[in-house]
């Protein structure tokens, strides 16, 4: 039922909503049409009953004039009234013949039983003056009375009624005739137990006896067939018979005879009547039972018709729910589709849909999904390559369709063009002396030069991805890929060294660059590295830092016997009587510091370089270090006056031995560059966050361009005076590396012929 | 100075430096003895009431720091103080862990290894 009706077309759907409401009103209205006839009908009953009634009753008046007229003409036989009994008698016919004009049933022979029929014999014996003003008077009057009791009875010609009406007309008949046939027969015992011939009683009881005939002739037209059977024979067989048969005798004869004595007519006619009572209780029952009948029939009638109405809205109502709910769900249904569609779904599908515009509209839809769906599936090949993958436009003015294919093409010798780049590159890279190495965005390295290859002599297949890690020495392999790593992670260029297995077995040490690479959009690629053989350097240096090291142990056991003799002697000849030996002793004391500083420093920046150089950080007071480090100096150093300025005594977490080194590194370097007797002034300050100290000579100062190289290792500024000075230019070198390690930071600031100052600045040390 | 002197033994390999610090310290009233071997050190731990070892990190046959740690074993000897001297670099952590209770790097500075030869002297266990 619902797929069936989801396959009617919209408008059906909506006529459908109209159709049963529209049924309903039609069959309300057909309801209400026929309860409305109904009444009608019922009024129309009446007001014919009315009319007739008016028309009886002006025949009654006509027929009164004409009594009165023909009554005075018998009498007194004035002809002059003649003209005004000829213009009544022309009146009450104009009336008769409008009644009988009418298709009345009531009225149906009424002429039989209202004496009319008489009416033409009765005016010819008035003409002939044939007659009495007595009978003139009775039979006037006779018919005058049936017209009325005419006129009183029931309205005919309705639809309820209708079954009983020829019962209910004929019962009443019967209650007549049961009432004259009475009177009758109660003045005919009268007589007969009197055994009076009373003639005008006879001529009283005449009237009574012509009303009774008259309903018995209008019991005969109008019951129906069945009760004028029963009448009939009731009539003929019954004690009506001898009863009727004795009162026609009477008044034919007009007097009583010895037929009955009084006892026999009183149950003779007793029984008739009883018999005439029968037949009208019966009647009564009949229409009764037929009236009760037609109310029940009635409100049944109505109940069903209430009935019909309330199913009728039952069923109206749930078909426009359904129709209602079944359009909805088909629209939810596009509705819920379309947002799948919309958040990027495909394959969407729909069901039971019709071929109107709902149908129309979920086939777009659906056509938008599966186009979609083609396209993406069309994009994805695209993505991986397969440029001669087609795309199915939607018509010209399909955007997406065209972008796809625009892409595509463009893709595709985008493609080629970086296939021909990447063919050039490798060749290049090929012929540069150098091994270049790249690497993808997953860290996956994807090409090796032949340079490379050639080295380790192994296959690109086996070298790429992490392939190559294989020929890194063991112990060099987790720092190698440690370095790659978070460089690649940070994006940020590296140098590393690491021992290559050549191609002959020989682990050689190699110096790798590694850099980012990125597409000229921006966007990253992965790396690209290069790397050099640098075996001999490294053993040079190894060799020479061994050498280094070696040396500066040898150099120091001499020293520190000589140091400890010198500071001995010095000791021993302390205020002693010899200037002479006081001063050498001196001099070659503060020499062999300066010799032990320098040994000091040429294995430190070894050991710097090496990355070797221990540091020991302990919570430290600036100020107490520069005190007990001025003191040892000025005892070394008597030819200037060093200054020691502490404006703040910071804390400062460091190894009190490199710090120590540092500053008689600054020291030392303001005493040997500037005037002998000149100021050296070192100061102490600090501010919120950090510790700094000033060391401030008058010297022969640094030219501007060199203030960033004097931290160098080994550099010497040069030209002229300075290179007459001693030294191996590693002191600053040192200085700088020092603080580094300390988060500081070492500059200068100096002109040449002014002096220098070197600053340093050391983060303060806070005890939680 | 006390009137008893304190006795002190260095042990070195070379016999310059060994006779510049007997010098150096008699000058400063210690009674010195000196020693080469690891041998003769123990001998002499055992035979003499020593205040104080000045021991060099590297003499030929057994390492300073072997006997250094070997004699902090020794409940006969671990009271003793024991100062460790090196020219070498990174000797200082080498030394202190094998529970030497002193280092001072060489060429030393008098006044400097004088103070601290005082300090351990003061300060040592009894």
């Amino acid at each position: 039922m619902n797929n069936f009706f989801r396959r009617l077309s919209l408008p059906v759907k909506l006529l459908s909503l109209i159709l049963f409401p529209l049924a309903l009103i039609i069959f309300l209205a057909f309801t209400v049409y026929r309860e409305k006839s109904e009444t009608a009908d019922l009024l129309d009953g009446y007001v014919t009953r009315i009319n007739r009634s008016a028309d009886i009753s002006a025949l009654i008046s006509s027929l009164q004039a004409e009594r009165k007229y023909g009554y005075n003409y018998v009498l007194t036989r004035d002809a002059g009234m003649q003209p005004a009994i000829v213009r009544q008698r022309q009146v009450t016919d104009s009336v008769l013949d409008w009644l009988a004009s009418q298709q009345d049933a009531s009225l149906h022979q009424f002429t039989s039983y209202t004496f009319l029929d008489s009416l033409l014999p009765v005016r010819e014996k008035i003409d002939a003056a044939r007659t009495t003003p007595d009978i003139v008077m009775h039979y006037y009057t006779t018919a005058i009375y049936r017209l009325y009791t005419l006129n009183m009875a029931m309205a005919g010609n309705n639809k309820y009624p209708d079954p009983v009406f020829a019962d209910l007309t004929a019962e009443k008949l019967l209650t007549g005739m049961i009432t004259y046939l009475e009177i009758l027969s109660t003045n005919f015992y009268n007589a007969i137990y009197a055994r009076q011939n009373n003639v005008a009683m006879l001529y009283g009881l005449l009237g009574v006896y012509d009303i009774y005939k008259s309903y018995e002739k209008e019991l005969l037209v109008k019951a129906s067939p069945a009760v004028v059977r029963r009448y009939k024979a009731l009539r003929d067989t019954t004690a009506l018979k001898p009863v009727t048969a004795y009162i026609d005798q009477v008044f034919t004869r007009f007097s009583f005879d010895t037929l009955y004595d009084a006892g026999e007519w009183w149950q003779l006619s007793g029984d008739a009547s009883r018999g005439i009572k029968v037949l009208q209780t019966d009647l009564m029952q009949q229409v009764k039972a037929a009236m009760s009948k037609a109310h029940t029939d009635e409100l049944n009638d109505r109940d069903l018709t209430l009935l019909l109405i309330a199913l009728a809205l039952v069923v109206v109502f749930g078909i426009m729910v359904f129709c209602t709910h079944v359009i909805t769900q088909m629209l939810s249904g596009i509705n819920a589709a379309a947002r799948e569609i919309a958040q990027g779904n495909t394959g969407v599908t729909l069901q039971n849909v019709s071929g109107d515009v709902i149908g129309s509209l979920s086939d777009s839809i659906r056509t938008i999904g599966e186009s979609n769906r083609q396209l993406a599936h069309a994009a994805d090949l695209i993505g991986k390559g397969h440029f001669d993958t087609p795309v199915q436009t939607r018509g010209n003015n399909d955007l997406l369709g065209n972008a796809l294919l625009r892409m595509r093409n463009n893709l595709e010798q985008f493609t080629a063009a970086i296939e021909k780049s990447r063919q050039q590159f490798e060749e290049v890279a090929d012929k540069a002396p150098v091994m270049i190495w790249v690497s993808g965005t997953d860290k996956l390295c994807t090409f090796f030069n032949k340079g490379w290859l050639d080295f380790t002599g192994r296959k690109p297949a086996q070298e790429a991805g992490n392939g190559w890690m294989q020929g890194v020495h063991p112990d060099d392999r987790a720092g190698c890929a440690a370095t790659y790593t978070e460089a690649f992670d940070t994006r940020e260029e590296f140098y590393m060294e690491y021992r290559l297995r050549r191609h002959d077995g020989q682990y050689r040490w190699i110096g790798d660059t590694g850099a980012p690479r990125y597409s000229p959009a921006g966007f990253f690629e992965g790396y690209i590295g290069s790397c050099t053989d640098i075996h001999e350097v490294k053993v040079l240096e190894q060799r020479r830092d061994d050498f280094i090291k070696m040396a500066s142990h040898e150099l120091k056991t001499p020293m520190t016997t000589i140091k400890g003799y010198v500071q001995l002697l010095r000791r021993m000849h302390d205020g002693g009587r010899d200037p002479f030996l006081a001063d050498s002793l001196a001099t070659i004391d503060r020499q062999v510091a300066r010799l032990t500083r320098l040994i000091a420093d040429l294995l430190d920046a070894t050991r710097m370089e090496t990355g070797k150089l221990p540091v020991h950080p302990e919570p430290l007071r600036l100020g107490h270090l520069a005190e007990v480090l001025v003191k040892d100096m000025r005892t070394l150093f008597t030819s200037h006056n060093i200054v020691l300025h502490v404006q703040a005594d910071p804390l400062v977490l460091a190894d009190k031995d490199r710090l120590t080194q540092v500053f008689s590194n600054l020291l030392d370097n303001a005493i040997k560059y500037s005037q002998p007797a000149s100021d050296v002034v070192i100061t102490l300050s600090a501010d919120r966050e950090k510790a700094m100290v000033t060391v401030q000579d008058s010297g022969i100062g640094i030219a501007p361009e060199y203030h960033a190289k004097v931290f160098e290792r080994f550099y010497r500024e040069p030209g002229g005076q300075e290179s007459t000075f001693p030294g191996f230019g590693i002191g600053l070198f040192i200085v700088r590396e020092i603080i580094s390690l300390h988060r500081g930071n070492v500059w200068v600031r100096s002109e040449k012929g002014k002096g220098s100052v070197f600053h340093i600045t050391l983060p303060l040390h806070r005890p939680d | 100075m006390n009137d008893k002197p304190y006795h002190i033994l260095v042990v070195d390999d070379d016999p310059d430096i060994s006779m510049m610090l007997k010098l150096m310290l008699e000058y400063k009233g210690y009674a010195v003895q000196t020693a080469e071997r690891a041998e003769e050190t123990v001998a002499i731990l055992r035979s003499t009431a020593i205040d104080l070892v000045i021991m060099d990190m590297l003499l030929s046959g057994a390492n300073g720091t072997d006997i250094c740690a070997m004699l902090k074993r020794d409940e006969a000897t671990r009271q003793v103080p024991i100062m460790m001297i090196s020219a070498h670099p990174n000797a200082r952590e080498i030394c202190l862990q094998a529970g030497a209770d002193e280092f001072i790097s060489k060429p030393f500075d008098m006044q400097d290894i004088l103070s601290k030869i005082s300090d351990l002297i003061k300060n040592r266990p009894r």
